[in-house]
């Protein structure tokens, strides 16, 4: 019984199971498309293919982008899914290539697979033009055999920032062709480029960019990206250049709705609700029901590949094929993911559950219906995969699920924060001295330095001279040489925060199984010897640690504990940038040292929390040098010595700074775009440095990455939202959504940081 | 923030960068104590030429005919050029031209790293020619990176003296690509004419591999050439020496590098010779039955199969296991089938079969073919899939590979019963 969906959304609001859950309800109407004409300087045989695909006239914001570009411009495209973006650097370079056929581009995408779907679609453009313009992507799949013809030949080289960073750019004079005429460096989905990823990625550009120069070229950028805030902004971080910003969207799109659904509470003490997945397959069948075409995002592969069996034996048990639903997620074989696309565009395939691979943009058309199984972490994300929903003719809709977590009760409860706000703005720092040191190292073997270069900092030289010292460059008649038989960029990862990751090997699988990876900074949390290691819903042991290798190894267990590993930080502040200070708290912004060490660990009992024993935990301390954003509480601050917050109820410092950091770490990577991973939160009683109270939140990653000077920016604004989530959090004393739970933070942990912040925020 | 702070926060990574470079310094632990520093040119007989870009050093040595290298020596060359090496030389040989010796440039680098890329530099760069009976080593040398480019205008001068064959070890994947580079980072241009380059890693692995496995010029020096180094300095240790020269600028810890760049060279023109002879008159010169092998394919390779299976059957000669004997039987059988020698291809698969310890259908199936399409016996072809299938059943193999088999012999041997009783048909009716 096929039906559309404005007569389900009607069905769901009258469902008494499903009503009292839903938390909002948007409406966004259609909007009309806005044309013009193609540029009179747009080469006819471009236009006449475009007409074949019954392309008459463009968007407005293509018209816009093509004229820019054709000025000279570097411009930065922003709009929203499936809005024709990829005609806004393909006409250009293809129109540049057929009036030149020397020209070259270089065309960046985040991932492997985007650029092989990319690189599809230019094919198709392609080869009606009855050109020779070479096309290739150029990644690690690339077959040996094939490389030195792409190298010479190709006019357009589809790649991404990993190769470019150790394949091309170390190895730029068999390139010489390429770098010489290189006119145009695409960089799509470039909002994927914040934080660590982006820090990294400007440095890659400015070694290309000095690339160029040795060539004497100077291409132009031409930049997409997803709805962010500051998209002109972090083009301009990247990339060194000037930009011209691109927003004027004049893509149609049909009316859409977007609803909140929040799971019941089913523990109202422990803040416990509904299973996130199962709910969400109740209701995704629902709309399978009514033959209505489904995308499901969920946020890790384990949830993925539930949810899509779920949804399977629904489909089997009305006695249909089960294949009408398939999973899709990285780890999958390309024809498998080709032969999925595929059947969504198609339709005979009626449901798709995916990780956030589909989020970026792989074509499989436009779908009814969207269910986003748990907040993705961004506004930005959550709209990209909102967009997967949306048909130019007829009504779609999108439902974000909550789960339980802090960061998914704020966003389900506050749904004017998300579609009344800007979206979070992306963060990068390009001049993190960690990451900017490697790449002088990278830039160094690609080209000698002159003393008056520039790479980025003002400083060059005195970095130059240390790395002399250290007998890894030679300065020898006005240059720094490479000196050191090392190949600097195999050194340099670009997507990991730290550059050596642990591996954890099941050693009953073999040598081989590895069944995860930690961060450096993780390891004494999470993988110390003894340590209750959670993978997939399986429990292992970690049997042993071997530090100077960064393995872990570990055995299937099953056990009724979890472990809980006692860490002790010491923070030193070093220096201090930036201060605000206010009646009761002072807001400070500076450079800190941060030594942790474990020295025991818990055995807790799941469900009762019981203490069943103890371990002991024998690892040498890790230091790191960051950059951090602390609060403190100053000598005036109310009741800090034995107040009360109510009557009979006392101000618990200790509880109440260490439940507002639970909260504060959770709520401010929605504002800084970051991973909650990205940064980490210390409450000391009495600080050191401030001997005061403090909660200190810092960048996980040494020098930092530019969050922590955002969160000084933003401060109001996470502190409103941290006391926000704390107030409309339904439990009694705290629960995983929002402080953390009591036995952890205390009977008045959640009244006592409500405290805080109301003398914070005040 | 100041720049004082600044520098405060490059102090704090100095330990990371510490760490990272605590290997790599381990091997390079610069002594600077020694005073009494020799300079490149009191340890290396050479010249100095001045060049638009500076001053440059080159070690010379000439060699004269009558030096031997253990039982080589280095005008045999001339003698074993031609008639060998052709066969690497495809263009040169089609346009029937004759090449001189003096038009051979032999070729190799010292570089400061392994892993190529354009911050991998030739500091050391070795030339061998011949000017009539004298055989010169020139070895151009950069003292600092500022000298590379008058290296490089050194090296280019010489390549415009009309050389025409380039011969190195492994040079089309690593020292020529890496010159290259240099030229492009120089901003010069490159004067080498490169259509004839002859790396004689591609000859030697065609040629050995089968029996040495190493083909790395040392090993080859060792097992082929039979010349012994002494005190030869490992090549991974050779960028760490320059590093420090850079440093303390004492040139003597270079000596054993020079000399064995030198040596290298000396190498390329014994192996080049070696390869020539060892192809003129294969079944005088070689005696090892894996060689002969070797050759036989690369004979093979030119289509040249009565001269291969010549090989085979000296190869077979020789002393063999019954595993090699069966190889190179096959290889024998493959070439006495190209030249339709069918009696002797039919004695060799009956020979494998004898002499196998496990069952393969190979040698069936082209009995079963030869007799199928050549003898048109279909009788004695389905009594030999008979027997294929019949020794398949005994044999303990793996469940899938005999599955496999079995269904393409039970496949054959269907098709050949069809065969067979057609004929029955037509003999009947005729």
């Amino acid at each position: 019984m096929k039906c559309d969906v404005k007569s389900i959304i009607q069905e769901l609001e009258q469902d008494y199971t499903i009503r009292p859950y839903l938390t909002a309800l948007e409406y966004l109407p259609a909007q009309e498309a806005k044309l013009a004409d193609y540029p009179g300087w747009l080469k006819p045989e471009l236009i006449n293919r475009l007409k074949e695909d019954g392309i008459t006239r463009l968007y407005s914001h293509q018209v816009s982008a093509l004229n820019a570009i054709q000025e000279g411009q570097n411009a930065v495209v922003v709009t929203p899914t499936a809005s024709g973006k990829t005609l806004c650097y393909n006409l250009p370079v293809l129109n540049r290539v057929i009036r030149e056929p020397e020209s070259r581009a270089i065309y960046l995408f985040p991932t492997k697979a985007l650029a092989q779907d990319q690189l599809r679609e230019l094919y198709r453009l392609v080869e009606a033009l009855d050109k020779s313009i070479g096309t290739h992507t150029y990644d690690g799949d690339t077959p040996v055999s094939a490389r030195s013809a792409i190298r010479n030949q190709g006019n357009i080289i589809v790649t991404n920032p990993d190769m470019l960073h150790t394949g091309i750019l170390p190895h730029h004079t068999k390139w010489h062709r390429l770098f010489q005429n290189l006119k145009y460096i695409v960089i799509d989905e470039i909002h994927i480029y914040r934080g660590v990823f982006g820090s990294h990625m400007a440095n890659v550009l400015r070694r290309l960019k000095r690339i160029c120069e040795f060539y004497g070229s100077k291409p132009q950028f031409i930049c997409c990206s997803a709805t962010i805030a500051n998209p002109q902004e972090l083009a301009e971080r990247i990339t060194g250049e000037k930009f011209t910003l691109i927003n004027n969207n004049g893509a149609p799109s049909g009316e859409k709705y977007f609803l909140f659904y929040n799971p019941p509470v089913i523990n109202r003490e422990l803040g416990i609700r509904k299973s996130l997945i199962k709910e969400t397959s109740r209701l995704v069948s629902k709309f399978l029901n009514h033959d209505i075409q489904t995308i499901v995002f969920a946020r890790s592969r384990l949830a993925t590949e539930l949810l899509t069996s779920y949804l399977k034996d629904y489909f089997e048990k009305l006695g249909q094929d089960r294949d009408l639903v398939r999973g899709y997620r990285g780890g999958y074989l390309p024809n498998l993911r080709r032969e999925i696309e595929k059947g969504l565009k198609e339709g005979h395939i009626k449901g798709v559950v995916s990780t956030n691979a589909l989020e970026l943009g792989v074509d499989i058309g436009q779908l009814d219906a969207c269910f986003i199984a748990g907040y993705p972490g961004t506004i930005t994300s959550t709209w990209q995969q909102a967009g997967r929903a949306g048909r130019r003719s007829h009504s779609s809709v999108a439902i974000l699920v909550a789960s339980s977590i802090p960061l998914d009760q704020y966003i389900i409860n506050s749904p004017d924060y998300f579609f009344k706000e800007t979206p979070e703005s992306a963060v990068i720092d390009p001049d993190n001295l960690s990451i900017l040191i490697s790449h002088i190292k990278c830039a160094a073997f690609e080209l000698p330095f002159i003393p008056e270069e520039k790479f980025g900092t003002e400083e060059l030289e005195e970095i130059l001279q240390f790395l002399e010292d250290k007998g890894i460059l030679h300065f020898s008649r006005n240059k720094w040489h490479w000196m050191s038989d090392a190949y600097p960029a195999d050194e340099i990862s670009l997507r990991s925060a730290s550059p050596d990751n642990f591996t954890i090997i099941d050693v009953e699988e073999g040598m081989d199984k590895v069944i995860g990876e930690v961060d450096r900074e993780s390891v004494h949390t999470t993988i110390f010897e003894g340590a209750i290691y959670i993978h997939e819903g399986e429990q292992y042991t970690i049997t042993k640690l071997d530090y100077d290798d960064y393995k872990a190894y570990a055995k299937k267990v099953e056990v009724n504990y979890y472990t809980d590993a006692q860490v002790e930080s010491d923070i030193k502040v070093m220096d201090v940038f930036n201060l605000h200070e206010e009646e009761n708290v002072y807001h400070q912004h500076g450079e800190i040292a941060i030594t942790t060490l474990s020295t025991m660990y818990k055995k807790v009992k799941f469900y009762t929390h019981e203490n069943l024993g103890y371990g002991k935990i024998n690892l040498p301390a890790e230091d790191m040098h960051t950059t951090a954003y602390w609060l403190i509480l100053a000598e005036t601050f109310p009741q800090l010595v034995g107040g009360k917050i109510a009557p009979g109820a006392a101000f618990d410092l200790a509880g109440g700074l260490l439940a507002l950091s639970n909260v504060l770490v959770n709520v401010a990577p929605l504002f800084v775009m970051c991973d909650p991973n990205d940064i980490k939160a210390v409450a000391q009683v009495r600080s050191p440095f401030t001997d005061l109270p403090t909660l200190f939140i810092y960048d996980n990653y040494p020098g930092g990455v530019g969050f922590s000077e955002k969160i000084f920016e933003l401060r109001s604004k996470i502190l409103a939202a941290a006391r926000n989530l704390i107030e409309n959090c339904g439990c009694d004393e705290g629960c995983p959504s929002c402080v953390g739970p009591i036995n952890q933070v205390g009977k008045q942990g959640k009244q006592s940081a409500l405290f805080i912040l109301k003398e914070a925020i005040r | 923030m100041n720049l004082r702070d600044r520098l405060e926060q490059i102090e704090s990574l100095k330990k990371k960068v510490q760490q990272i470079s605590n290997n790599r310094n381990q091997k390079n632990t610069f002594s600077k104590k020694s005073n009494n520093k020799s300079s490149v040119s009191e340890i290396v007989p050479g010249n100095t030429i001045e060049t638009p870009h500076g001053n440059c050093f080159y070690a010379e040595r000439i060699i004269t005919p009558d030096t031997s290298f253990g039982e080589n020596s280095l005008s045999d060359i001339q003698r074993y050029f031609t008639p060998g090496l052709h066969l690497w030389l495809p263009q040169f040989n089609r346009r029937g031209e004759e090449f001189k010796l003096e038009e051979m440039l032999f070729f190799d680098t010292e570089t400061t790293g392994l892993a190529g890329g354009s911050g991998t530099y030739i500091f050391l760069l070795g030339l061998g020619f011949f000017r009539g009976e004298e055989f010169h080593i020139r070895q151009y040398f950069m003292s600092d990176y500022h000298e590379e480019e008058a290296l490089l205008w050194g090296v280019n001068q010489l390549f415009g003296q009309g050389f025409k064959i380039l011969v190195t070890y492994n040079g089309k994947s690593y020292d020529f690509p890496l010159l290259q580079t240099r030229y492009i980072m120089t901003r010069q241009p490159f004067h080498l004419n490169t259509s004839h380059h002859l790396d004689l890693l591609f000859p030697t692995r065609r040629l050995w591999k089968r029996r040495l496995q190493d083909c790395t010029l040392q090993n080859i020096e060792k097992e082929v050439l039979k010349i012994r180094r002494n005190g030869d300095i490992p090549g991974y240790l050779i960028p760490q020496v320059y590093f420090r020269y850079l440093l303390d600028k004492d040139a003597r810890p270079l000596k054993p590098v020079f000399a064995h760049n030198q040596q290298d060279i000396i190498s390329l023109v014994l192996l080049a010779t070696r390869i020539g002879q060892v192809l003129e008159d294969p079944l005088e010169m070689v005696k090892s039955a894996l060689d002969l092998c070797s050759i036989g394919k690369i004979f093979e390779g030119h289509r040249d199969f009565q001269y291969s299976s010549k090989c085979y059957e000296e190869a077979l000669k020789c002393d063999l296991s019954d595993e090699e004997a069966v190889e190179t039987l096959r290889l024998c059988a493959f070439a006495y089938k190209k030249q339709l020698k069918w009696d002797k291809a039919e004695a060799a698969w009956r020979d494998i079969i004898s002499l196998s310890r496990d069952f393969s259908p190979y040698p069936y199936e082209e009995l079963a073919k030869y007799y199928e399409h050549q003898k048109k016996d279909y009788g004695q072809a389905e009594s030999i899939v008979e027997e294929a299938l019949h020794r398949l059943n005994r044999e303990n193999i793996s469940g899938s590979v005999k599955t496999e088999w079995r269904k393409d012999l039970d496949h054959r041997l269907a098709r050949i019963k069809r065969k067979k009783q057609r004929e029955g048909f037509s003999c009947s009716e005729g």
